[in-house]
């Protein structure tokens, strides 16, 4: 596979590269590459200066060991075949910025990533590996990808909820199977088993313990049961052949983790709001899927909590009162 | 290493070259109370100096909002926290010292330059403490915009005591913020090309765009993150203090000496910007009582510099918010907010009219006079009698010539009933 550097990507690796090789005492690769970019303010016209640093920065980034480093590890992903032949490296801020994309035509990947997670030898092993089984099994005829219908039917809350959990249920398969190959990092299956929990409060610990255990060390499911398993605990388990329990008490509230999206509007949110009777008929009005043990961050509780403050005295009608909740706007 | 003096510190200092001073310094006074943060300083120089490829995310002026906001992120944070780390426990002011210059105080810690000699790098003791902000750091220029400082443990309410004077408890306020044009300019210490110079004739602080090679260190020593790097050009660029202006070469201004833009644009009318002369005997500010500069700055001493502990003199002062917790102004503004406060919130006679000067119009004035009016208003101030002067405040270029005449009451407008735009 060719692989290709964005240039933001490209000058922020070699410049931390040099940064970090200086620090231990080696001052040659930044000397080299400042006696090449003097020659480029001598001697290139300032119009060409731009494209000049790009390629200069191109060229040192191909003499370090870490392309090559990624290349090999691509080339030992079985089946190597499906995977398209070139691919571009983008750089990426923010953690969940991370991830991988195929071009409309299939013809070339694209990979997100920070420069940290780049140059950290682990960390980018685990990333590709994790990104690029997704793509193979995206690329898999009996995984019968569908890449247009909608999960849900009926609101975006519901469509994003439905999403959320896909993802999780996806990732966590695709992480079974490179712990069975001894390629996982060791933090991960408990991560993934959090995430899991947080995405289906309703079920109790050990029940869903047992579930994530069969995904875990299960057949990778396809897209349309994916789809199946993310409607609820109970099409989960049917889909799985695991016996629901009695479902846990309905108010109790998932311990939800920082950083997570908040349900409602999508933001990653520290500050998961207590939820109050009074807020869940608020929010409910607008999301009628939505139960408080999905939480919701502590904006949305504002403005719901604002919403009831200011609004006229509520009429007999569920729509009316809905509507004034939410200073009168109605889905 | 030399020895600086640096008055804002009370002491001499540790400086990379000997000490220097131009015949006269560019400054400035924003008055913080005043800014509606509207922004459109911040355009005035965008659309001026930075509106070309590579310069996208360069805002040579920019108002952010305080507590929470900052451009380039946490910029202050960060350098206050590095100065922290290399003298924990030391960077404290003593306002007993410093008789004269009172209200300003000693400070006893380190500046960006001495506590540099204990980071040792690669290649020696670095010459300035300082960080390389990140690419995403530099992104969102208004971040935070006016979120308040809120009470801890009670998000989801509304705190009716929240805004009682002397303190509020839920606060912010605008910074606005442009190059200080240093009298000890870390950005210049820190260039190892030499690049980076002071005019000799205005203090103004300009990177050689020929000399310059990229190496980035003027924008990792500027504790004020104004010295920015543009990907075009591969140099790094700051702001000019609006140079042309202020050599008479607005065409507009008729060869008058005019103020930046930044500065003519404001909207709020916060800022006043001039020249002030500098004594070549001792290196400080000329004692020049009708400069308004030099009355805000060293005579009525109600405005300040923004965090001198940074060790680099700064020439753009402050007059602190009023109604923010004096903890935080004074570690913004060291030791003098107390009284900078108190003595906004009940003005003298001479800075009520100094104050109409602010953006009364676009020429630097070098000089004014006040001619006293009548009473026109009494009352108590913190349980002190108070009262309001009608008086006239004239302004004058360098040349003598009068450049404005304004009264402390504003006069009142009235606009004749029928006009074709009436709403
Ligand atoms: S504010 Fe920064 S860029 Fe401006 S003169 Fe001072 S150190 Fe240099
Ligand atoms: S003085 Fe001129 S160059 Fe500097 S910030 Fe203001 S408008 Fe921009
Ligand atoms: S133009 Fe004046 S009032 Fe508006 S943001 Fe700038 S400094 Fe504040
Ligand atoms: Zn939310």
């Amino acid at each position: 596979m060719k692989l290709l550097f964005d240039d933001a990507l490209c000058e922020e690796i070699v410049e931390r590269e040099m940064e970090n090789r200086a620090l231990g005492g080696d001052l040659a690769l930044g000397q080299d590459f400042r006696k090449a970019a003097d020659a480029v303010y001598r001697a290139v016209p300032l119009p060409k200066r731009q494209a000049a640093f790009q390629g200069l920065y191109q060229k040192t980034l191909s003499s370090l060991l870490h392309p090559g480093r990624l290349k090999a590890l691509i080339a030992k992903m079985e089946p190597h075949g499906s995977l398209p032949a070139s691919c571009v490296f983008l750089r990426a801020f923010k953690g969940e910025e991370e991830g991988a994309q195929l071009s409309e035509g299939r013809g070339m990947l694209g990979i997100r990533i920070r420069t940290a997670t780049f140059l950290d030898e682990a960390a980018s092993a685990y990333l590709l590996r994790h990104e690029l089984t997704h793509i193979q099994d995206l690329l898999d005829p009996p995984f019968y990808h569908d890449p247009i219908s909608p999960l849900g039917q009926e609101t975006p809350f519901e469509e994003s909820l439905l999403r959320d959990r896909y993802r999780t249920l996806w990732d966590l398969t695709v992480d079974g199977r490179l712990e069975r190959r001894g390629q996982l990092p060791p933090e991960m299956r408990e991560r993934r088993a959090a995430e899991f929990r947080s995405l289906f409060p309703s079920l109790d610990e050990e029940n869903a313990a047992e579930v994530f255990g069969v995904l875990w060390s299960g057949p990778r499911p396809s897209d349309p049961e994916l789809r199946r398993m993310v409607k609820g605990a109970q099409e989960l388990c049917a889909c799985l052949g695991v016996p629901l329990r009695a479902p846990a008490h309905a108010s109790r509230l998932a311990p939800r983790p920082g950083g997570a999206p908040c349900p409602l509007c999508r933001f990653t949110t520290f500050e998961w709001s207590e939820v109050t009777p009074g807020l869940t008929q608020a929010v409910r009005a607008d999301y009628p899927a939505w139960t408080p043990s999905q939480g919701l961050c502590t904006q949305c509780a504002n403005r719901y909590l604002l919403g009831a403050l200011f609004a006229p005295a509520p009429r007999s009608d569920d729509r009316t009162l809905a509507a004034s909740l939410t200073g009168g706007s109605i889905r | 290493m030399p020895q600086v003096y640096n008055w804002q510190l009370g002491r001499k200092m540790e400086y990379p070259y000997e000490e220097r001073h131009p015949e006269r310094q560019f400054a400035f006074v924003f008055n913080i109370n005043r800014c509606i943060g509207c922004q459109t300083c911040s355009m005035s120089c965008k659309s001026t100096w930075t509106f070309s490829k590579g310069q996208e995310y360069m805002w040579w002026n920019n108002v952010e909002t305080k507590p929470y906001g900052g451009y380039p992120q946490h910029w202050d944070v960060k350098t206050l926290q590095l100065l922290e780390e290399a003298n924990p426990d030391g960077q404290v002011w003593d306002a007993t010292q410093n008789g004269a210059q009172r209200p300003y105080g000693a400070f006893g810690g380190m500046t960006i330059f001495e506590a540099a000699q204990r980071r040792i790098g690669p290649e020696g003791p670095q010459r300035v403490l300082g960080y390389l902000p990140t690419d995403e750091e530099w992104r969102f220029p208004n971040i935070g915009e006016d979120t308040a400082k809120g009470q801890k443990g009670a998000a989801l309410s509304f705190d009716r005591e929240g805004v009682r004077l002397p303190e509020h408890k839920s606060w912010f306020f605008y910074l606005q913020r442009i190059c200080n044009h240093c009298t000890y300019p870390a950005c210049l210490a820190a260039c190892p090309r030499k690049a980076i110079y002071k005019r000799p004739e205005d203090g103004i602080v300009l990177i050689d765009q020929e000399r310059c090679r990229g190496y980035r260190k003027c924008v990792e020593a500027c504790p004020y993150k104004k010295s920015m790097f543009r990907v075009t050009t591969r140099t790094s660029e700051k702001c000019v203090g609006c140079y042309p202006r202020i050599e008479g070469k607005e065409p507009l201004a008729k060869g008058a000496v005019w103020e930046t833009r930044c500065m003519t644009a404001c909207v709020g009318k916060i800022r006043l910007q001039g020249l002030v002369t500098i004594d070549p005997k001792t290196g400080g500010w000329a004692d020049d009582p009708q400069n308004p500069l030099h009355f805000l700055v060293k005579k009525e001493k109600v405005a300040l510099p923004l965090y001198p502990q940074f060790g680099t003199e700064p020439n753009g002062y402050y007059i602190p918010p009023r109604w923010v917790p004096r903890a935080y102004l004074r570690q913004m503004f060291g030791p003098g907010a107390d009284e900078a406060v108190e003595k906004y919130s009940a003005p003298s006679r001479e800075l009520l009219a100094v104050l109409q000067l602010f953006r009364a119009q676009q020429a630097v004035i070098s000089r004014y006079d006040i001619k006293p009016g009548p009473k026109v208003f009494e009352t108590t101030i913190n349980g002190k009698p108070w009262a309001l002067y009608n008086d006239t405040v004239i302004g004058y270029d360098d040349k003598g010539r009068e450049l404005v005449r304004v009264t402390v009451e504003e006069p009142f407008l009235k606009r004749p009933g029928e006009r074709p735009n009436s709403i």
